[in-house]
């Protein structure tokens, strides 16, 4: 890939950042901000299943639990008066991690659908064990997070409880993590985790060692899903377990797929289509959910690779322009 | 000796594969292996490469044993192998393709990949120029954006063996490279054979076409039922009564 290409890629970035920043005048309310930043929020999810799920090819039903790991981290460690909100996603951040690597080692020895079951079991046992650890967990709902509240750079006070303010903190952790797996994703080890996708027996015959680059990616993966987790517990108050069900992990594949397994660009696409459609949709009242599914239903079968799959495979000259 | 095997025996449950082989490969030579479908040639192969674990015997490369051993460390340690059924990395440019290949031997990490500093860009850019000259070397400079699975089944069979050459082996293993080939197809192989082996890389050759294996290699061991039943110049084992037999079956 010649620098040449480069060049066209970075105007769609500048324009998408520049609509994302706009974003908060655009949408008007309350609950339009919350849909942004919810959405902000999943990019960074997504984006990372899409590493291990897109750019590894290994399907995960997992990242839902990583993602509730995250938030409960942050969230007790708060509640508890441990540590506040920063130096807890920190620890949130690097407990997900760990719990990844841990999980991924005996878990990625298995492959395809055996790997997606054994996740999604994982997945239900997290869950089980944020509702009934009440103790730790509070059951059914941890309230009474903090957050980052109020901070002061150099005399410049940043509120944080101001919806908009928050938008814009998860927008500067989503254009952080896409940076960080596009690069990845253009090196090496990006290079090591595709061809583990494309023919695990060759990449082994050329010196790739799988598990250590399944485990890698899981675990990264794992690490950026706690930083989503830490994020919603910080901005919501309020956390339930529901979060971590297999549920979330089903949400979370289906925006993978929808926007496009494999690509950037699609992390971003997929969680603004699945949580804008049903919004888009409020006219057709009790009849939404079927639309929806039908939606769903005609891009999964004239869209195989997804919508930005899709667009990418119209012109060689596309691919070249959107990662 | 390149390559030494001794005694090297697979059971899969009570069948033997391959029992009791002895045979080297000396350094810069072209060695083949034929013998019948089912004589064990590729379960040796995948033994050599680290894909099945011995059930007994060795495998020596440079005087170190490697049996059992993962394939890619023995990728590293300098064995390289293309397989019968072709496999590549088929949603992935030619260029890109070949840029895998080269993961042995080069070792930007996470840090490197991340923050893209001097010593990862710089082998990011050797890399490129390494790619580019086995391009050159195995003709496919002129598609090298095209995607591999989008290729001829001969371009594909010359890509792989592009790949295993970026992972800079001393020895490689080619399992039938030109199965199913035209002779047009089939001397363009060749060609690009004797060019490796004039590069100094020891070649490791599995053919089921006689004529082909005859004219190719240097020195020839038969199998049959997975055991060694003749070795030697290509002339001799052609003429090999127990190697007649195992083609053509008993009149």
């Amino acid at each position: 890939m010649g620098r040449k290409y480069l060049r066209p890629r970075i105007w769609i970035y500048l324009a998408l950042a520049a609509l994302l920043f706009a974003l908060p005048w655009i949408v008007t309310g309350r609950y339009g901000i919350y849909l942004a930043t919810m959405v902000g929020i999943f990019v960074i999810l997504v984006i990372s299943l899409n590493l291990v799920f897109g750019f590894t090819g290994q399907i995960s039903l997992a990242h839902g639990a990583f993602y509730g790991i995250g938030a409960y981290t942050c969230g007790i460690l708060q509640v508890k008066g441990i540590l506040p909100f920063w130096p807890a996603l920190v620890v949130a951040i690097l407990f997900t991690g760990i719990i990844g690597i841990l999980v991924g080692i005996p878990m990625l020895r298995t492959r395809g659908p055996y790997f997606a079951i054994g996740t999604m079991c994982l997945g239900i046992i997290v869950s089980l064990v944020l509702l009934n650890w009440q103790s730790l967990t509070g059951g059914t709902s941890l309230g009474g997070i903090a957050g980052p509240g109020r901070m002061n750079i150099g005399g410049w006070e940043i509120d944080f409880l101001s919806s908009k303010t928050y938008y814009y903190l998860v927008l500067i952790f989503d254009a952080l993590s896409l940076f960080l797996i596009y690069r990845l994703i253009h090196s090496r080890i990006g290079r090591a985790l595709i061809a583990i996708r494309e023919e695990e027996e060759l990449a082994e015959s050329i010196g790739v060692n799988p598990m250590k680059f399944k485990v890698l990616s899981f675990g990264i993966a794992a690490m950026f899903a706690g930083l989503g987790g830490g994020l919603y517990a910080g901005y919501m108050g309020a956390i339930d377990p529901d979060i971590a069900s297999v549920g979330t992990s089903f949400n979370l594949l289906v925006m993978v797929l929808m926007g496009g397994a494999g690509t950037i660009m699609g992390s971003i696409v997929g969680p603004i289509l699945l949580w804008m459609i049903p919004e888009w949709l409020q006219a057709a009242q009790q009849y939404r959910p079927l639309i929806f599914g039908f939606i769903l239903l005609l891009i999964i079968i004239f869209m195989p690779r997804g919508i930005v799959g899709w667009v990418r495979g119209l012109h060689p000259k596309i691919s070249d322009w959107i990662p | 000796m390149l390559l030494e095997v001794q005694g090297l025996t697979k059971f899969f449950g009570g069948l033997a594969a391959v029992l009791d082989l002895d045979f080297n490969v000396g350094k810069g030579e072209i060695l083949g292996i034929i013998g019948p479908n089912g004589s064990g040639k590729t379960t040796l192969f995948n033994l050599i490469t680290g894909v099945h674990r011995p059930t007994r015997g060795n495998i020596l490369f440079e005087g170190r044993d490697i049996g059992g051993k993962p394939s890619y460390h023995i990728a590293e340690a300098g064995i390289a192998r293309t397989f019968q059924l072709t496999k590549l990395f088929g949603r992935v440019s030619v260029f890109t393709n070949v840029l895998m290949g080269l993961h042995c031997r080069t070792k930007t990490g996470l840090w490197g990949a991340l923050a893209r500093d001097g010593g990862s860009r710089w082998e990011e850019k050797e890399s490129g120029r390494k790619v580019l000259d086995i391009l050159d070397f195995t003709g496919l400079s002129g598609i090298r954006e095209k995607t591999a699975e989008l290729l001829s089944s001969e371009e594909q069979r010359r890509l792989m063996i592009a790949i295993a050459l970026a992972t800079g082996p001393k020895l490689l293993l080619l399992d039938e490279p030109t199965a199913g080939m035209s002779a047009e197809e089939t001397d363009t192989v060749v060609a690009l054979m004797n060019r490796m082996h004039e590069m100094g890389i020891t070649l490791l050759l599995i053919e089921h076409n006689m004529k082909m294996a005859m004219s190719v290699c240097g020195r020839i061991v038969a199998l049959e039922n997975g055991t060694k039943i003749a070795e030697g110049p290509p002339a001799q084992v052609s003429t090999d009564e127990r190697v007649i037999e195992a083609y053509l079956g008993k009149d």
